[in-house]
């Protein structure tokens, strides 16, 4: 062997060993457990959602981690690697170290077994970071819906309108091309088989569209109303987006500049009124709006069911008597320890009408509506966990017991 | 020097506004959010009700009770989902009959509660003077003092409460006297008439 190769073997050997070793494993899970302790911690200052976002996103590839100093209000900054590529490095090192560098056979079955159980689950979390989809459908009794809408995401939705209705299919821009925008961008969202684009300037993470002062200073007024920025709310979901946008043509020429937003939390018809476009003889309504979730089948609130424990406001059940509407009405009851799956949706108890003083309110009922493809892998995976380690105590105990263990020395 | 100043405000520039392009990757099918799009809209139209309106309260239904007797000085008022008869009296006396679900005990509690009185237990319950609304059986509640507010009124000083609340093959069927604690008391046998005289909707 050269010395060129044996160098390369050296380093191969070296990686190798690094990257399926205990070391690597033991500094992941304790860096995983620090950085969910600080998360912990800031999330009571900087709220849930961008605290999440901050240390666990998988955009996030280092995090500037704060950690309170105890007895004063200054805070060590520590810069650390994003907690989603820890989870991937762990998962990483835990296929080298804990299925192919592990010892195997009949002995160690439990163990690698186990083994590959929590690596299914730790794919089952990235899984669902990038593929769940999350929202709410609020329904009044009587009342159908076939959409959630998510609490957070905002989407540009652009449809063609043909004699007063949308007809064909709704482009979306949603969070990739909206990801990172900031108020001084200018953001060109090029839609494929429509005759026009969109151009977005001046975006505010958090907005209220106001009838225009006049004063110097402020955002673009147009036609009489113009976007104020609000203070971030530490709860995601309070936030509501907006933005000032122009269609672009195909010959270069730019439409005139129009009001984009989402509106405040509790806004009974859930979205603005859109703006119309017209484009190469046809029509088109853009809007800004949070997420819309399509769900496969049209679902019917029929009673919302809410008891409170005595003299307090405190949930005692919630129940939804729905029906799913597919090729016949199917009565679902869903409770809030009972979900309903179905078509690769889940459905869970999330709100009812305002507690036990409102009962002079129509009554509604909000369900937590969770698309998520690895949604019963962590199931899984723990009873593939649960039976391994079974497996393997058993098998120790089994050893034990017919004295075929390690013989104890002779003093 | 002057390239290092060019470089800089190139970088400045560049920080500062971004310019870029992207293609929208989503599409999806009509959903009910796409019905009824109000297009044409001004953006007085668009954005002149940015005020979240409370949920429209739901149509009073027909009551399953009428009210045989209709004490002298109360006035009719409109019903809504949770007063199916509804009435005032004096300077701001209400009585209305409720139907709903629950059970009594909770419901005796929840009224107590508004006006600060300890709950009471199963056996404070049966002590309670008995009410009979049709074949609906339950107690008469009373309270004085200080109302706490609820159902969208405002807290009180010096009211009172009377009222029965019942259950049978209707439901929870309740009848409640609210108001000043003279006018209460003026109007308790007035009450006790109108509970007698309620009958069952043929």
């Amino acid at each position: 062997m050269g010395k060129a190769a044996a160098s390369k073997f050296l380093i191969m050997h070296a990686l190798w060993k690094f990257f399926s070793g205990f070391g690597l494993a033991t500094v992941l899970l304790v860096l995983l457990g620090i950085q969910t302790w600080l998360a912990t911690l800031e999330m009571v200052d900087a709220g849930l959602l961008a605290t999440l976002h901050k240390y666990f996103h998988w955009t996030s590839w280092y995090v500037l981690a704060k950690m309170p100093l105890f007895g004063t209000d200054l805070k060590l900054v520590i810069p650390m690697p994003g907690g989603y590529w820890v989870c991937a490095l762990l998962m990483v090192n835990m296929i080298l170290g804990g299925l192919i560098r592990a010892r195997k056979g009949w002995k160690t079955v439990g163990v690698l077994m186990s083994h590959f159980a929590i690596i299914f689950m730790i794919a089952a979390g990235g899984v669902a970071q990038v593929f769940e989809k999350r929202g709410v459908m609020i329904l009044f009794e009587g009342e159908q819906s076939d959409f959630a809408v998510s609490l957070t995401d905002p989407t540009i939705e652009v449809v063609e309108v043909k004699d007063g209705a949308a007809t064909g299919q709704v482009t979306v821009a949603g969070e990739p091309e909206l990801r990172g925008l900031k108020t001084k961008d200018v953001r060109r969202i090029i839609l494929p088989d429509q005759p026009f684009d969109l151009e977005i300037t001046g975006w505010l993470r958090n907005m209220a569209v106001r009838p225009a002062t006049g004063k110097e200073g402020g955002n673009p007024e147009v036609d009489g109303w113009q976007l104020l920025e609000l203070p971030l709310e530490k709860e995601g979901e309070l936030n509501s987006p907006g933005c000032y946008a122009r269609a672009v043509f195909p010959d270069g020429t730019k439409g005139e500049v129009f009001l984009l937003a989402v509106p405040p939390p509790g806004y009974v018809q859930g979205v603005y009124a859109p703006q119309v476009i017209e484009a190469d003889g046809r029509r088109f309504a853009v809007r800004l709006a949070k997420e819309t979730i399509p769900v496969p089948f049209p679902i019917q609130l029929d009673d919302a069911i809410a008891e409170y424990f005595p003299n307090s406001s405190k949930p005692k059940a919630f129940m939804s008597k729905i029906q799913r509407i597919e090729d016949e009405a199917i009565p679902v009851e869903i409770s809030m320890n009972e979900p309903m799956r179905e078509g690769g949706f889940t459905f869970f108890q999330r709100t009812m009408s305002g507690g036990p003083q409102s009962q002079a309110m129509a009554e509604y009922s909000g369900l937590e509506v969770v698309s998520n493809p690895a949604d019963k892998w962590p199931e899984y995976s723990l009873y593939v966990v649960t039976l391994g380690l079974f497996i393997h105590f058993v098998m120790k105990l089994w050893i034990f017991l017919n004295g075929s263990g390690r013989k104890p020395s002779k003093a | 020097m002057k390239p290092l100043i060019a470089i800089l405000g190139m970088v400045a520039a560049l920080t500062s506004c971004k310019r870029e392009e992207v293609t929208a990757s989503g599409k999806r099918e009509l959903t009910m959010r796409e019905e009824n799009l109000v297009l044409d809209a001004d953006n007085d139209t668009r954005f002149g009700h940015t005020a979240p309106k409370p949920p429209v309260p739901t149509e009073a239904p027909e009551s399953p009770f009428v009210a045989g007797v209709v004490p002298e000085g109360w006035q009719e008022a409109p019903g809504s989902a949770f007063r199916l008869l509804n009435y005032k009296f004096g300077t701001a006396g209400e009585a209305y009959l409720s139907v709903s679900r629950g059970g009594v005990l909770e419901n005796v509690n929840r009224w107590l509660a508004q006006f600060g009185v300890d709950p009471v237990d199963a056996e404070g319950l049966a002590a309670m003077e008995k009410a009979v609304i049709q074949d609906h059986l339950g107690v008469w509640v009373k309270a004085e003092g200080r109302f706490g507010g609820a159902m969208g009124k405002q807290a009180e000083d010096a009211w009172a409460l009377r009222g029965v609340v019942t259950s049978g093959p209707k439901g929870l069927v309740t009848v409640k006297m609210l108001g000043p604690i003279d006018e209460v008391k003026a109007e308790e046998e007035r009450l006790r008439a109108f509970v007698a005289g309620l009958a069952v909707q043929e």
